[in-house]
């Protein structure tokens, strides 16, 4: 998914990928979401109906019936009576107010308390910052109730002074929040700009930055309710609360508790309040940090698939494809790909991000995977190890060094490592941060068969072959400890240990300085030269596709529209989409600015039913909107997938497709 | 390693002066009546000036304090005010057996918490949704309702514990053992699903992290991706929480001993807190707070041991 908000949207065309439009009020956003309709109803009723009961005198809760005690539900008591025959249910609604009301203002004290001195620490920084985190460290090591007992000590029996403290002890929580959210935010563009434009530190403060944090604080909030509530009950419990004869929750399980024996019903009605009323207030914050993420992530509530969802994935997965017929060049090659298609779930069904792609690859032939982000790449390098990621759905025809592998059987187990292994993008993030190098190495070793001694003799071997210097300390370090080419080299030492047949490198270079990056491309080479491997090499920047690659598969929303060697690809691109890229790309000896491809790929659903660039293409008519547009062979070795090629490119192929107009800033890479 | 744990110890020394700081000032600068409640309803102004005067509570705070922590340096928490017993001499005879119940509880919790926590990460589906939907229904249980519904069940209908009491140690540990079961049961519930919460997020997060991919793309064992190094790097921020779940597993310990009537920690200070017994309850306060900066002390090392990147 493109994160590049700057870019302009695609005329007349789908906006980015953000979530539906919500439709309805908030009724309708409620009712679809019944656990957390359920919460607020529950909260809603005790608050509502102790509030009643106490404002306005309903019921009796200091009543006797002592010719009544102890009795079990009833008509005249709805949940029974106690040991002096008092009301159960009078006394619960009698003795839920105060619990509501001094909850609610320990988490108000908490929350202001806690945004304020949050706030000044994430936005003022430096000892303003270090004092506020020590005093948020002594309130975090504070036993409560502990405290809480002490100042009943000094104060005596004051349940609003206890929860005033409660608020100051739980304001820590709140700080921690609210200041790594200030900081964040702070460091975002937006309140740089706001500075830059002489706003004043209190407007960025209140315009910027809280509006930012209402809703963790929110969610926060909720669930710091529940302890509250807890505690205030522990407290009445403890005998610190309401004076009898006066109702509290915890007084009432301590009165309950001395009849046990003789009517255990007692503990019933006076526990499930507040299990009920505390496990609302927690499953409300829950559900609120679920639908905050979701939100985030641009999709909606529900995370599980629903049952038409699993009968798609199910017959994506059973989808057969027949073994590539032997005259499209594939025949004997390390990698035969055909009709590859990545689906995952969306809205009420799947959605491909990869959606039929033929690819091969011979031994010692280096094939790159070209396109912009989003456009299907890794998921196609990963569809190859067996390792997209959970709800996606592998389907069609993989067959790695003569053997085909079955996509939904975890067939690929057993052969990851041997037969195909991956290089990744961030090196410094590829390795297991907790193992040293040696101890990473020992393990991958051991598994593909090698004795210790062996896979000692051996990691120094891979490593040596990395060109890595030092080999017994870079054993002994700890992956943070080497530098991001070191690591990268450390991760193609791994990759190799199982003498892998085919070799999957994706954005092997990105992450990495610009002379680091030669030298690990240098490596591939020499690497490649040397083992004979395949290699498919995924990449945006087609300035190191020329450096390292035979032949290039251009791949566009999902698909491939463009497949040719090197060479006859940079001379004369066959699609105006690798037109596009080509002419993104800086070049040194051209003297043209590198133009950006306006719009960015729209996101996978979004995708026509026509050729998928006409949107974005300078040289899109209505014959490019009439129908699927399809792979069409252009000469030994090329395929491309644009209706209109032969009108646009000649047969030299030193033509390029002309400047696109409208030259929006837009990154080619994510 | 050794440099970090002197940077450690140079931020929990002065923490732990802060905190007795700031419970000295709490328990002695707040208006109180502790005097006249001392002294009695009918108490003349004169016997409650003389009680303050007794109590020392006429000086001037900074006084008090200076001779309070001076004090404290060297091990001398004071004496009761009700009994003139020294205020350690009271601790070390109770906290001892709330000790004994916050360990086994936290023990409990991490043994059933953390299996718990791997499990629902690593099964998804309909075991991840039910193991989840437990540990938030625990969460809302009160430790010392769920304590007494222990006792009606399991003590009162089936007789297989003791309903309360305590047995000590070296007394007899079977009996030891058997009357800490209920408790600890009733306390650790809490920490249990919050450390299988804790685990299982911290699982999910790992599992989708570049690394995970590194080592299955390299042929890594499934079994050895989870349960070795997912779980290692899982259990920095579940140690973490070692500290944070000391201090709620004692307070619970504090609460369900009036359950039981367990003569531990719990009952010391509501004993001294009904009988307004400043120094007693600033001391265990004090002391138990200074555990838990031990504690977090010893867990930042531990960490530091689990994971190299820590000790930066």
């Amino acid at each position: 998914m493109s994160t590049d908000v700057t870019a302009a949207a695609p005329p007349g065309g789908a906006p980015g990928a953000g979530p539906p439009r919500r439709t309805g009020g908030g009724i309708a956003w409620l009712l679809r979401r019944p656990g957390i309709l359920a919460c607020l109803i529950w909260i809603g009723l005790v608050f509502v109906a102790s509030s009643v009961a106490r404002l306005f005198s309903l019921g009796n809760p200091l009543e006797q019936d002592l010719g009544n005690a102890l009795a079990g539900p009833s008509a005249a008591h709805p949940l029974g009576t106690d040991q002096l025959g008092r009301d159960v249910l009078d006394r619960l609604l009698f003795g839920g107010w105060e619990t509501l009301l001094s909850a609610w203002l320990a988490v108000v004290i908490a929350v202001v308390l806690g945004t304020a001195l949050g706030l000044l620490a994430g936005y003022v920084g430096g000892a303003v910052d270090t004092v506020t985190s020590w005093v948020q460290d002594i309130l975090i090591t504070l036993p409560t109730i502990l405290v809480l007992l002490a100042v009943a000590t000094v104060l005596g029996n004051d349940i609003w002074a206890a929860m005033t403290v409660l608020g100051v002890l739980m304001s820590a929580t709140f700080i921690r929040l609210v200041r790594s959210l200030t900081v964040s935010v702070r460091e975002e563009l937006y309140v740089d700009a706001a500075r830059v434009s002489g706003l004043s530190g209190a407007r960025i403060l209140g315009r910027h930055i809280l509006p930012n944090a209402v809703g963790p604080v929110f969610i926060q909030g909720s669930a710091a309710l529940g302890t509250a509530v807890v505690v205030q009950a522990g407290l009445g419990f403890l005998g610190l609360g309401a004076p009898p004869p006066y109702p509290s929750w915890g007084g009432m399980i301590s009165e309950a508790a001395t009849s046990i024996s003789l009517q255990p019903w007692l503990l019933v009605p006076s526990g499930l309040m507040i299990v009920l009323t505390v496990l609302a207030l927690n499953l409300l914050g829950d559900y609120l940090r679920d639908e905050m993420y979701a939100a985030r992530q641009g999709r909606g509530g529900a995370t599980q698939p629903s049952r038409r969802q699993r009968r798609a994935a199910d017959a994506l997965a059973a989808r057969e494809v027949a073994e590539p017929t032997v005259d499209d060049g594939s025949a004997g090659a390390v990698l035969r790909v055909r009709d590859l298609r990545v689906s995952f779930p969306h809205d009420d069904g799947f959605v491909d991000v990869v959606s039929g792609v033929d690819l091969h690859i011979g031994a010692g032939e280096t094939v790159g995977l070209v396109g912009e982000s989003g456009c299907g790449k890794t998921m196609t390098g990963l569809s190859l190890l067996g390792l997209v990621p959970s709800p996606g759905v592998v389907s069609g025809y993989i067959e790695i060094d003569g053997r085909r592998v079955s996509t939904h059987d975890g067939s690929f187990a057993g052969r990851r490592g041997r037969e195909v292994a991956l290089i990744s993008q961030e090196p410094m993030v590829a390795l297991d941060p907790v193992f040293t190098v040696g101890s990473l190495m020992d393990e991958v070793l051991r598994g593909h068969g090698y004795d210790r001694a062996g896979a000692r003799t051996r990691a120094a071997e891979l490593l040596e072959l990395v060109g890595i210097p030092r080999i017994e300390a870079v054993l002994r370090s700890y992956p943070h400890q080497l530098s991001g080419g070191m690591a990268q080299r450390v991760s193609i030492a791994i990759a190799l240990a199982g003498e892998p047949r085919l070799l999957i490198a994706d954005e092997p270079t990105t992450a990495l300085d610009v002379t680091v990056q030669a030298e690990i491309l240098e490596l591939l080479r020499r690497l490649q030269a040397d083992l004979g491997m395949a290699l498919l090499f995924i990449t945006h920047d087609l300035g190191v596709v020329a450096d390292i690659c035979t032949r290039t598969v251009v791949m566009y929303a999902g698909e491939v529209v463009e497949q040719a060697p090197v060479e006859d690809l940079f001379d004369s691109p066959r699609h105006p989409y690798s037109g596009a890229l080509l002419a993104a790309t800086p070049q040194v000896d051209d003297d043209h600015d590198p133009v950006g491809i306006r719009g960015v790929v729209p996101p996978p659903g979004r995708w026509p039913e026509h050729c998928r660039f006409a949107g974005r293409c300078s040289f899109a008519t209505d014959t490019c909107r009439s129908g699927p547009a399809v792979l069409r062979p252009a000469g030994p070795d090329r395929v491309h997938r644009c209706v209109r090629s032969e009108e646009l490119f000649d047969e030299r192929g030193d033509v390029r497709p002309r400047r696109q107009p409208a030259p929006a800033p837009v990154e080619v890479s994510s | 390693m050794i440099r970090y744990a002197l940077r450690r110890l140079a931020y929990s020394v002065p923490m732990l002066f802060g905190l007795a700081s700031l419970v000295f000032v709490l328990l002695n600068a707040l208006p109180n009546d502790i005097a006249e409640r001392r002294a009695g309803e009918e108490a003349s102004p004169e016997a409650i000036a003389a009680i303050r005067a007794d109590l020392g509570l006429d000086r001037p705070l900074t006084e008090r304090y200076w001779e309070w922590v001076t004090a404290v340096l060297t091990g001398d928490f004071g004496v009761s005010w009700h009994n003139g017993q020294s205020v350690l001499t009271g601790i070390v005879q109770t906290a001892p057996i709330t000790l004994s119940m916050v360990v086994l509880s936290l023990v409990v919790a991490l043994v059933i918490g953390v299996p718990i926590g791997a499990l629902a990460a690593t099964r998804g589906g309909l075991a991840d949704r039910g193991l989840v939907g437990a540990t938030v229904v625990a969460m809302a249980v009160p430790n010392f309702w769920l304590a007494l519904v222990l006792v009606l069940f399991f003590a009162l209908s089936m007789g297989w514990f003791p309903a309360t009491g305590y047995v000590d140690l070296s007394a007899s540990p079977g009996e030891w053992l058997r009357h800490l079961v209920l408790p600890v049961a009733a306390v650790a519930t809490v920490s249990i699903s919050v450390i299988a919460r804790q685990t299982r997020s911290a699982m999910l997060e790992n599992l989708g992290r570049d690394y995970v991919r590194t080592l299955r793309a390299a042929g890594v064992d499934e079994r050895s991706v989870v349960y070795k190094h997912v779980l290692k790097n899982a259990a920095t921020p579940v140690l973490t929480t070692f500290g944070i779940q000391f201090v709620a597993l004692s307070g619970g310990s504090i609460i369900v001993e009036q359950v039981f009537a367990v003569p531990g920690l719990g009952q010391h200070t509501l004993t001294a807190l009904a009988r307004g017994d400043v120094p007693v309850v600033l001391g265990i306060l004090v002391l138990t707070a200074a555990a838990v900066v031990v504690i977090n002390l010893a867990v930042d090392l531990m960490n530091a041991a689990v994971n190299p990147k820590v000790r930066l």
